[in-house]
């Protein structure tokens, strides 16, 4: 039993404890790179959104490596998600290969991959993902900010890549627990720049494209490489948790976006909105909004967008990836957007 | 009584074609004057595409020109129903459950949008209704009679459109007494599948039907299979499908491979979400059975690609059944 899903960010650590706890070998394919998409590309239909694309030619290079049950995690919408499993399934069986797919989207589904297992192995497995989890996302939130005033460029995304490995290494929640408190401590010890008030950004957008940095070219890594401070509060756990029946902070988030989106317009639309609007209130210089190219919710939340960005006066700035994209041209816009972040913020210095 | 009629605008673009005699029957029962937009013309399809995001898909901008054009027109209200499903367990595309917001945010003034939550998932059609006229009349009586007959109503046009009439003729047919009918004289049979809003506006597709049946093809429509037949096919064949207009053109494309046609004419307007996935899988489905096309049609108006793809296509089927 060799399972496989998709790369998004660096979760393939939790999803690999969480299968390695199911009993199951966990294959996990090659990290994204152009030929992962090529291969997608290749194979996909002809203007399907992009994270279609990048997973498409990840399950192709995990099978490629042996894996035979292929793993979708997630619930159906009104937005594409919720079919991509039966359209990939359909291409990967006209593409000669021999597999099983599996969605997951309740505890009961879990038992596709592994019919074995009991409920209580079940629950210790995803405690131990959701704990790992967890301190990813800490530590990547760290990272996000601290690089942008480190005294030596790079060196807490070094120590972050450090962290990941022992993380991968740890063998229960008490160890991932250990390794927390570690590297907490050696990021504390970090040299920053005392009298650097870096621009702060938001990220904001479609949850696949904001979540792996190769969809997105490493987005947040440029602004941090720029000095800019990147906030980012779409994350893994966050998306899971407003999947339960009841999520006391998406109905906050539908609340605050009422005045610009009056329904729920699907996936993350609202949310987009919504946080775009804190982002404001809070201060923060700008905020950039991604997804792929013709996501649907989020075309809706754009129009929505452009109202909020001239009501609150913050400046937003729209990207939508795809193939296509290129770095040197994102460079450039990311280049233009901070120097007017730059310039707005000067003004409003003197002004107060 | 209200003295002068107040106008409520219906756009003649997206769920038009499949509502059209429910909605305007309701708001006439409820004493108000419905008004609707021109057919497309290039100042319609270029206004909407001023106001609109430039990533939405071709309807949504198209349905923004007739908006612009019902406020030319100095309607006192919009009617535009937010719906998310129509069947229970299902879904419409993402871009139905935004429609009064998208309005709202991308043309800015508009007059008071008339919309309700249509969501077969959590309520009854009625109550949505309900909740309708009640923001137009506090009458109950007149809403419940006003609902009832625009049921009915519907009922009748559903039952006309099982009789092999597209929805664009039975509403012509209800609105002025008269409409051309389909001819069928030529020897292929081609199936046009796609989104009644795609299929039935003649301006945004450039007339695929008026000429295929010039190239002398008798032409049908995912609207002239019975929709309980194609939803039935498609429950068979992907039973997880969740979008209701996705299933219809699934369902009507394999029951049209069932019944023998000659080939088949997928029409996706540009950059379509649900139809990058249905086409694909309908397609991948049919397995070569019958020759496809996938049309996608685009606000740039080619039309010289339109009809030389269409002539090869047609010249392929012919050469197809000779054999």
């Amino acid at each position: 039993m060799k399972a496989t899903l998709p790369h998004m960010g660096d979760y393939y650590i939790c999803s690999k404890a969480f299968l390695e706890s199911l009993g199951c070998e966990a294959v996990i394919p090659p990290p994204i790179t152009k030929r992962t998409i090529e291969l997608g590309c290749s194979h996909s239909p002809e203007f399907i959104c992009f994270p279609f694309k990048v997973t498409l030619g990840a399950l192709i290079e995990g099978l490629e490596l042996g894996a035979d049950i292929l793993i979708q995690s997630g619930r159906e919408g009104a937005c594409r998600y919720g079919y991509y499993k039966q359209v990939q399934e359909e291409i990967l069986k006209d593409l000669g290969y021999k597999f099983r797919f599996v969605r997951i989207d309740s505890i009961g589904s879990i038992k596709l991959i592994n019919k074995n297992v009991s409920y209580l192995q079940i629950l210790k497995a995803l405690r131990f993902a959701w704990a790992k989890m967890k301190v990813i996302e800490k530590f990547e939130s760290l990272v996000r900010r601290l690089s942008a005033y480190e005294a030596n460029p790079g060196e807490s995304r070094r120590l972050y890549k450090e962290f990941l490995s022992s993380c991968d290494q740890a063998e229960s929640a008490k160890q991932v627990k250990r390794v927390e408190k570690e590297f907490l401590e050696r990021f504390k010890q970090i040299k920053k720049v005392p009298e650097l008030k870096p621009l702060k950004v938001g990220i904001i957008g479609e949850l696949y494209i904001v979540m792996e940095p190769y969809s997105n070219l490493d987005i947040e890594r440029q602004l941090n490489q720029m000095q800019v401070e990147v906030i980012r509060p779409l994350c893994l756990s966050q998306i899971l948790k407003e999947m339960l029946p009841f999520s006391p902070r998406k109905t906050a988030f539908r609340r605050i976006a009422k005045p610009y989106l009056q329904y729920e317009s699907g996936a993350h639309a609202n949310v987009s909105v919504a946080e775009t609007i804190i982002f404001a209130r809070e201060g923060l210089d700008g905020v950039i909004h991604i997804k792929p190219h013709a996501c649907m919710p989020e075309v809706t939340a754009m129009g929505a967008l452009y109202r909020v960005s001239k009501d609150y006066n913050i400046p937003v700035l729209f990207f939508s990836f795809d193939e296509h994209t290129s770095s040197v041209g994102l460079r450039t816009r990311l280049e233009a957007f901070v120097e007017l972040l730059k310039r707005r913020r000067k003004k409003r210095c003197i002004s107060v | 009584m209200i003295p002068n009629k107040i106008k409520v605008g219906i756009p003649r673009a997206l769920l038009y074609y499949k509502y059209y005699p429910f909605w305007k029957r309701f708001l006439e029962g409820l004493g108000y004057e419905v008004v609707t937009s021109e057919k497309t013309t290039q100042k319609i399809l270029q206004s909407g595409i001023r106001h609109s995001i430039d990533e939405s898909c071709l309807p949504v901008k198209v349905f923004c020109g007739h908006v612009l054009n019902l406020i030319d027109k100095g309607v006192d209200y919009l009617f535009i129903p937010r719906i998310e499903s129509v069947e229970r367990r299902h879904f419409v595309c993402t871009k139905f459950l935004g429609l009064p917001d998208i309005v709202r945010n991308s043309i800015g003034k508009v007059p008071p949008i008339l919309s309700t939550n249509i969501d077969f998932n959590r309520r009854f059609l009625y109550q949505s209704m309900f909740s309708a006229g009640w923001k137009l009349t506090k009458n109950p009586i007149r809403i419940h009679t006003a609902y009832w007959q625009a049921k009915k109503k519907q009922q009748d046009f559903e039952e006309m459109l099982e009789l092999s009439r597209t929805p664009k003729e039975v509403i012509e047919l209800i609105e002025t007494g008269q409409s051309e009918k389909l001819e069928s004289k030529g020897d292929l049979n081609i199936a046009l599948i796609g989104h009644s809003y795609n299929i039935y506006d003649d301006f945004i597709n450039l007339g695929v039907i008026k000429k295929l049946q010039g190239l002398g093809v008798n032409v049908f429509t995912t609207e002239m299979v019975p929709q309980k037949a194609s939803l039935k096919v498609a429950s068979k064949v992907s039973g997880d499908l969740y979008w209701t207009y996705g299933k219809e053109i699934l369902g009507a494309s394999l029951y049209f491979v069932e019944k023998g046609i000659d080939g088949i004419i997928f029409i996706i307007s540009f950059p379509c979400g649900p139809d990058s996935l249905t086409v694909e899988y309908a397609i991948r489905q049919i397995k070569g059975q019958v020759p496809t096309l996938s049309l996608v049609i685009d606000e740039h108006q080619a039309e010289a690609g339109i009809i030389t793809r269409l002539e090869s296509f047609i010249d392929l089927v012919k050469m197809r059944k000779r054999k």
